[in-house]
């Protein structure tokens, strides 16, 4: 299992979150502060590129619900982009696909909004 | 029967003979739980499990230890977890024993994700995945000692 690792990029009015190794309880916090510096810094619209992630806890999974759900109350929103198989047949497995519009990659993220 | 010390980790590894039984015993710790996720993946891809299945145990499993981590009762904060993993039959069961304040996992009621999403709450998904990844998922208690069974049944792997 790698370290977590993130960075950001800022497209226009969108941020795109890029992420790597395990959200679990340990590096949730890191999520969740890197979220809110987007948002503090203006944008409401965030892409969380999930192509190196191999893990997501329940711990990560909520950071994502809850910044989701404040931002949808103010005209924003998080998407996901180019989830793994692995990670993706899981969100399936476990309804979590329906909590959050997901796309291929990054490009039809951003278009997606 | 070897016993083996983990590194810092502060979990202790005990391999019975028997490969298709796993038990450690771990610190209540952040950080033993990066020892047992790591435990628990080798134990399961040694038995040839695929990558998703590998995931979905060590979910279950990390999510139940979180728990406890966090929920468990500072007072037992220095008492161990002790898992045990068994495969039997393609049946896995994986039990985990822990002194602590009582908890039936079982008779949480489980979250409508929807309702859950709207909301907003980041906490109470962790039994919701135990309890749709495992088949069968057991509490018990004698004294102070809380038992959780989960069982996975007719998995394929080795």
């Amino acid at each position: 299992m790698s370290t977590f690792r993130y960075s950001a990029t800022i497209k226009d009015d969108k941020t795109i979150i890029k992420l790597g190794g395990s959200l679990d309880v340990k590096t949730a916090p890191k999520l969740d502060a890197k979220i809110n510096e987007a948002i503090n810094n203006g944008s409401m619209k965030i892409i969380l590129n999930l192509s190196s992630i191999d893990y997501i806890a329940s711990a990560g999974l909520g950071v994502m619900v809850s910044n989701n759900s404040k931002l949808r109350k103010i005209g924003g929103e998080i998407r996901i982009s180019s989830m793994s198989e692995k990670i993706d047949k899981i969100f399936k497995l476990l309804g979590f696909n329906n909590l959050f519009k997901s796309y291929k990659n990054d490009d039809e993220a951003l278009r997606s909004f | 029967m070897m016993t083996r010390l983990c590194g810092h980790f502060n979990a202790r590894t005990v391999m019975i003979k028997n490969r298709n039984r796993l038990h450690i015993s771990l610190d209540r710790s952040v950080n033993a739980l990066e020892t047992l996720r790591k435990q628990n993946e080798a134990f399961f891809i040694k038995h040839d499990y695929d990558e998703v299945q590998v995931a979905q145990y060590s979910l279950a499993v990390y999510e139940l230890a979180a728990n406890i981590v966090e929920h468990g009762g500072s007072a037992y904060a220095r008492d161990p977890l002790d898992i045990t993993w068994t495969i039997i039959d393609q049946e896995i069961t994986i039990t985990v024993e822990y002194r602590g304040t009582p908890f039936d996992i079982t008779k949480m009621p489980l979250p409508d994700l929807g309702k859950h999403a709207e909301s907003g709450k980041d906490g109470g998904l962790g039994i919701y995945m135990i309890r749709t990844i495992m088949d069968v998922v057991k509490y018990s208690r004698t004294n102070q000692l809380n038992t959780i069974v989960m069982i996975k049944k007719q998995v394929c792997g080795s």
